[in-house]
């Protein structure tokens, strides 16, 4: 569900104004990030979609119905609503902390224990171990797995996250974030989260809005922050070496080409075969897959058209390294760089060929940006 | 030997007063939580208004118990209540609402305005935090004050006896007045006893009622 901001604004008291007629749009299943320095009314901005903090002007337009037609509590119990860790009740247990809104809906007990259980094993936590803990017996990045689930918990289908991973030392941090983008993979949801931390915009973010002293200054996908900021300010946000620390943090997931071409081997296809399917396309080479649709390697077609034709082509297959869509830009370029190879095909947990990262792309993307990092 | 010698002749009425004293102490801390719970509720998020509630109730337990049974005897006559039970009810409960207020705004309080506006942010209607989030983090302080107040209430009411209220106060002031030591004895010794008793009882309550993780958290921090 996209969420619409029209003229938002809030004017705390007679002229303080902490969010300046903001427009934008946070996309339908996409992950778009509020950035800015303190007091830039990003978190402000955020509590007025769940009407925490109630707009002065302006409208918010959720699915094509304003905010306002929505009653304040089935709105709320509507959007999931994380923030850090301390929010979780210290006196629920795990189980119960995930099971507030379902029960606030009145869901039947034995459903709400069957979201719960699939909440805990999405997170990654012990079905068997953690629901009955309280929230002081685990860690914080528990704590935090268990605060994504309990906002995740009656399936909404816009999810605000305040600071989420605020409280969680770096490498902990690293490791939430890496989880909540496959999470994110497998649920699609509409999130709008606020962080101040501008690697977590970059990794996180499909999109970016950036706030100065109330006002929008930005709100563009993340690669198009990166290479044009906007003004000074985005830029000094960015930091000057914004291109190896981006490269370092955007995924393969957002950027991979969906454009190859993959044969598919069996015992019989021969080099000649081979040859009439790929002499269809003007590709160079081609991806082999396996039966069972697994990547097996590649073929060069300037080395097979030397090969006798009636060779199977198993014998000419060539092993090649590969890619998780997880992996950062960064890892593709550096495994590029040791192997040779000026693509890279993408595959995913399951052994599918998703597509592949080519060098002319990556170059292409941060084709604008300073990579020695000196202005 | 003339202390046991006492005990066993009057066995009946120190059973009896011992009954009565508690009697008074069940009616009174009841009214007293009804009373001041709903008060410190009501007030807690109102900075001022607390203050303001809070000074009066201080001003009340400042009132010397015997002037306040004297103030009560005379405004209770007309109704045919000066004596007995109720002066000493009012008087405790008036004296409870101290402690029992100051600890309802201080527990609600001290609960992580963070974690109000998450319970707000899901979706809970007021009543929902307040009985959901506020006041079962609230149980240890709250059963605090509630047992500062009965074992106040367990010393004042022995003062009770002289607005007829009868109770253990018995035979600390006829013991005072027929200069009987083993009478006062038999009081002192009995309501220092019920006043500890009380204390650790509530205070097993106390743990009784506290959410589990609230327990863990605050062994946690110990």
């Amino acid at each position: 569900m996209a969420i619409e901001l029209k003229k938002l604004r809030k004017v705390y008291g007679e002229s303080t104004v902490a969010v300046d007629d903001v427009d934008l749009t946070f996309e339908d299943k996409k992950i778009s990030i509020l950035i800015g320095p303190s007091g830039c009314g990003k978190t402000t901005t955020l509590k007025m979609i769940n009407r925490l903090i109630e707009r002065t002007s302006g409208d918010i337009i959720i699915d094509g119905r304003s905010i306002d037609e929505i009653g304040v509590i089935e709105l709320r119990r509507s959007i999931g609503y994380v923030i850090q860790e301390i929010g979780l009740f210290p006196h629920m247990t795990v189980f119960d902390n995930i099971a507030v809104v379902p029960r606030l809906l009145k869901w039947p007990e034995d459903k709400i224990k069957k979201r719960v259980m699939e909440l805990l094993d999405l997170m990654n936590l012990d079905p068997d171990e953690h629901p009955y803990k309280y929230p002081v017996q685990l860690s914080g990045g528990q704590k935090q797995r268990v605060g994504v689930a309990r906002g995740l918990a009656a399936d909404p289908e816009i999810l605000l996250m305040d600071e989420p991973f605020g409280a969680i030392d770096p490498i902990n941090r690293e490791k939430l974030q890496d989880a909540f983008i496959e999470i994110q993979e497998q649920i699609n949801k509409t999130i709008v989260f606020v962080t101040h931390d501008i690697r977590e915009a970059i990794k996180l973010g499909d999109n970016i809005a950036i706030f100065n002293e109330g006002k929008l200054v930005q709100y563009d996908e993340t690669m198009t922050v990166i290479n044009e900021p906007a003004d000074d300010f985005v830029e000094n946000l960015l930091g000057s070496d914004r291109g190896l620390r981006s490269m370092e943090l955007v995924r393969v997931h957002d950027h991979y080409d969906t454009d190859f071409f993959a044969l598919e081997l069996t015992e019989k296809l021969t080099v000649g075969d081979a040859l009439k399917e790929i002499e269809k396309t003007d590709r160079r080479y081609a991806y082999v897959l396996n039966e069972k649709k697994r990547l097996a390697g590649y073929v060069v077609r300037k080395k097979i058209e030397k090969a006798n034709k009636s060779d199977p082509l198993k014998k000419h297959v060539k092993e090649t390294e590969s890619i998780h869509p997880s992996s950062s830009l960064l890892e593709a370029m550096s495994l590029m760089m040791t192997s040779g190879l000026s693509a890279v095909p993408v595959v995913d947990d399951r052994g599918r060929v998703r597509g592949v990262v080519r060098f002319s792309a990556l170059m292409e993307m941060f084709g604008s940006v300073d990579l020695t990092g000196s202005d | 030997m003339e202390f046991l010698d006492y005990v066993t002749r009057n066995l009946d009425r120190i059973v009896s007063e011992l009954l009565r004293h508690i009697h008074i102490i069940a009616i009174a801390v009841p009214i007293s939580i009804g009373i001041g719970a709903p008060i410190g509720i009501a007030i807690a998020n109102h900075k001022n208004l607390a203050k303001v509630v809070i000074y009066i109730a201080s001003v009340m337990m400042t009132i010397p118990s015997l002037a306040l049974f004297g103030v009560m005897v005379v405004l209770l006559a007309p109704f045919g209540a000066g004596l007995g039970i109720p002066p000493a009810v009012i008087a405790l409960v008036v004296y409870s609402m101290l402690p029992i207020i100051r600890n309802v705004v201080v527990a609600i309080r001290a609960v992580d305005p963070e974690m109000i506006e998450a319970a707000r942010g899901m979706g809970m209607t007021k009543a929902q935090v307040l009985f959901k989030v506020r006041l079962p983090l609230s149980v240890p302080i709250i059963m605090a004050g509630i047992r500062n107040a009965a074992v106040m209430g367990i010393a004042v009411t022995t003062i009770a006896y002289l607005v007829g209220a009868r109770g253990l106060g018995y035979f600390i002031f006829s013991g005072l007045s027929r200069a009987r030591l083993d009478m006062i004895l038999v009081g002192a010794i009995l309501v220092s006893a019920m006043g500890i008793g009380t204390n650790y009882g509530l205070m097993k309550l106390e743990q009784f009622l506290t959410p589990r993780g609230v327990r863990l958290e605050r062994q946690e921090n110990r």
